[in-house]
């Protein structure tokens, strides 16, 4: 009897990995592209860095899977772990970079490989350095990737009127340093 | 009506705005090598993860031993009574606590030879009469 219980409990756990890691599979899958965007848009033009930071949100993923209880979507769940991630990754990138100012050395710049014009490039990393994190952080999510305002005040875990204040602050700053863009080249 | 479409165009500008700057601001798009790289990563990340929780338990169990044996073992840098005694003493006054028994109780044998002078000679006065 007891050994027969023991089975059950041993299937029902490797059932329950296997199904963990089905689960992780198809995250992966279905948001790997989208991840990495997002990162890379947060973090702010580093392809690798983006790569990174998308990595180890998977990886937190998946040690928390079994503690997802399913109070928010799949997605905005690790769409949230991703945005701090992002934000953990720029604040040890300022210390790094304090840190190389001190001694006197300057870290490489990101992203040589982006696609486009590095100038222009360079022009909107600029503009999107000067917001404050959480202008930033609502126009990236909201206005490039698509997450409503309610789904992003979700994710930042602020009201949907604060987000809407920083959405916009975020644009009119833009707007007013990247003029030029807002007129499609011909 | 008209602020309606004023709204609505800014709107509408907005959004042609954010598109632009959306389209300038992104990665490449992985290809299938990148795609193989960045899962190889993923992967290679998992499995540092998965040793590191591995390691957890023996790490500790080696950590509770080590501090054991550090409390328990002799020679370790606990330290007894009888040294705090011995600390700063000098020598004859270490022999003479410890090495009291091999004297014999006796003035004449060859531990309280090694005794000064003067305790040579209370010793004397007191055993020989």
């Amino acid at each position: 009897m007891q050994a027969r219980a023991a089975a059950t409990a041993a299937w029902e756990g490797s059932m329950a990995r296997a199904d963990r890691e089905a689960r992780f599979a198809s995250l992966v899958a279905s948001h790997r592209e989208r991840a990495r965007r997002l990162a890379y848009r947060l973090v702010g033009g580093d392809a690798a860095a983006a790569d990174d930071v998308a990595q180890d949100a998977f990886v937190r993923a998946y040690t928390g899977l079994d503690r997802f209880r399913g109070e928010s979507s799949l997605e905005t769940w690790f769409f949230r772990i991703l945005v701090r991630q992002a934000h953990n990754h720029r604040r040890w990138r300022a210390v790094r970079r304090a840190f190389a100012a001190a001694r006197g050395s300057e870290p490489p710049d990101a992203a040589p490989e982006a696609p486009g014009d590095p100038a222009l490039r360079r022009r909107i990393q600029g503009a999107l350095e000067r917001l404050t994190r959480l202008q930033r952080e609502a126009f990236v999510l909201i206005h490039m990737e698509g997450f409503s305002v309610r789904e992003t005040a979700d994710l930042l875990g602020r009201a949907e009127g604060t987000v809407k204040s920083h959405l916009h602050r975020a644009l009119r700053t833009l707007r007013a340093e990247l003029a030029d863009l807002r007129e499609e080249p011909s | 009506m008209r602020r309606s479409r004023n709204g609505s165009e800014g709107e509408a500008q907005e959004r042609a705005f954010a598109a632009r700057l959306a389209e300038l601001w992104q990665p490449p798009r992985l290809t299938p090598a990148g795609r193989a790289a960045f899962d190889a990563g993923l992967d290679a990340k998992l499995a540092g993860r998965r040793r590191r929780r591995a390691a957890i338990p023996a790490l500790a169990a080696a950590t509770a031993a080590a501090a054991v044996a550090w409390v328990l073992l002799p020679g370790s840098p606990s330290t007894p009574v009888g040294e705090v005694v011995q600390a700063g003493a000098a020598s004859w006054e270490y022999d003479l606590i410890y090495d009291s028994g091999d004297s014999g109780g006796s003035a004449g044998s060859g531990g309280s030879e090694m005794l000064p002078d003067d305790y040579q000679a209370i010793a004397s006065l007191l055993l020989d009469g």
